[in-house]
């Protein structure tokens, strides 16, 4: 049976109708809904940092999560682990780059920490074992050091060795 | 039309850039991100939340990583004696001052010495968590160590391993803060102990043996309404009696895991069944 549902509004006007447990995932909607009362299903929650495309991919992510546990609210036992993400959101992550840090961004934004965790790691896992150079050519991020800032690192290295 | 989207990498803040760095090691923060481009320079000077790895660290990276790396924004340390042969005490020297801000410290095998140095440089502050694997045979009075961790205030998690009946003479404060509990073997009446100097715990895991000294009488008419986790590894002399009185004590119980190696050796032979710890865990 399905469950009570309220509207979800993105940036460019687009509603989603979802259910109230899968949108409580994000603790922001969370707080909208509790502090607002907004428990009618003409209510229309705005959320104008996230587009469709991106709200769409979430409201999937969370459909999907929907029964998991809720994360340990602390952030002392998090993991270093980036080797645990289940094969269901390896698949879900394989978008482009700019999709990725959008989902981050909306994860973060819609406090949606199960979310937020599996995308960062995803991301991690994207810099692992990697130069900078190969860093810079995964995320075509521009070398922006100064030939004398470039100097001053080397130097680092260079004051360790001689110690 | 196409939906591309224009997010870049160097457009998340700073706190997501740090929630990614998060997932990687201090060494790969110190010698591959903070070495792409100012942006990513900064934020690795900025981050306040490292957390070093000791057993994974090269000798040749220590040096360089403790002169970057403020021993103020180090959260989270791990020791161990293995992986090199080098003292605590030759680790710790690298960094210029003591860490403050740590909050968690997981020691791995360490001599007696090496406890001391911890000691006098780190065990000061107020960790949140502490885990210690060792045994006796490396050090001397670990249960003193530990005892003196308990009293930190703000200490949350406590993981110990050690060896047998070790946990038993850890003298454990009248009142601590305590809401995770891991150790691997305790008999009931230091987890009754345990239970009634820490009212705020909420998980206790036994992960090797919980057993029971046939001496010992259990009285207990107290309710632990705090804990909402158990998991319990049942040692061989533990009568169902033991389990039911524990358990009828824990009234806000969500979560209980039974584990038995030896069911069907030992738990046959007491008269105990598959059964009745079916009937246990349906409780």
């Amino acid at each position: 049976m399905a469950g009570h549902k309220i509207k979800l509004q993105s940036s460019d006007g687009d509603t989603f109708d979802v259910e109230v447990e899968i949108a409580k995932q994000s603790a922001t909607i969370k707080t909208m809904l509790e502090d607002l009362g907004m428990d009618e299903e003409e209510d229309v929650i705005p959320l104008p940092n996230v587009n469709s495309a991106i709200l769409k991919k979430v409201i999937q992510w969370a459909t999907h999560h929907k029964d998991d546990p809720p994360p340990p609210e602390d952030d002392e036992n998090r993991e270093k682990n980036t080797n645990d993400i289940s094969s269901w959101d390896q698949d879900f992550l394989k978008v482009d780059q700019g999709t990725l840090f959008e989902l981050i961004l909306a994860a973060n934004y819609l406090d949606i920490k199960g979310l937020l965790d599996v995308t960062c790691k995803t991301v991690a896992n994207m810099i692992k074992g990697k130069t900078p150079e190969e860093i810079r050519r995964t995320f075509n991020i521009k070398n922006d050091f100064t030939p004398q800032e470039e100097e001053q690192i080397k130097k680092e290295n260079e004051w360790c060795e001689e110690k | 039309m196409s939906t591309e989207s224009r997010v870049h990498f160097q457009l998340l803040p700073v706190e997501l850039l740090h929630k990614i760095f998060d997932c990687l090691k201090a060494e790969t923060i110190v010698f591959s991100m903070r070495r792409v481009c100012k942006q990513l320079y900064s934020s690795a000077n900025a981050c306040n939340r490292y957390e070093l790895d000791f057993r994974y660290i090269s000798k040749s990276d220590l040096p360089l990583l403790a002169h970057i790396i403020d021993p103020n924004a180090i959260i989270s340390l791990i020791l161990s004696k293995t992986e090199t042969e080098r003292s605590i005490r030759s680790l710790l020297k690298h960094f210029r001052t003591d860490f403050t801000k740590l909050q968690s410290l997981t020691l791995f095998y360490l001599y007696d010495r090496d406890l001391k140095v911890i000691q006098k440089r780190i065990i000061k502050y107020p960790l949140k968590t502490f885990s210690i694997f060792n045994d006796l045979c490396y050090i001397r009075k670990t249960e003193a160590y530990i005892s003196n961790i308990l009293l930190h205030k703000d200490l949350r998690k406590i993981e110990v391993k050690l060896d047998f009946n070790s946990i038993d003479i850890i003298d454990w404060p009248i009142s601590c803060g305590l809401e995770h509990v891991i150790i691997d073997n305790c008999s009931s009446t230091t987890v009754y102990v345990i239970l009634n100097r820490s009212p705020n715990l909420g998980t206790l895991v036994i992960s090797d043996n919980y057993f029971e000294n046939s001496k010992e009488t259990i009285t207990n008419d107290k309710q632990f309404n705090s804990v909402i986790s158990l998991s319990l590894a049942i040692g061989e002399n533990i009568a169902m009696e033991n389990i039911r009185l524990l358990l009828s004590c824990l009234p806000c119980l969500a979560h209980l895991r039974l584990i038995s190696k030896t069911l069907g050796r030992s738990y046959h032979s007491k008269g105990y069944s598959i059964e009745e710890i079916s009937i246990l865990v349906l409780w």
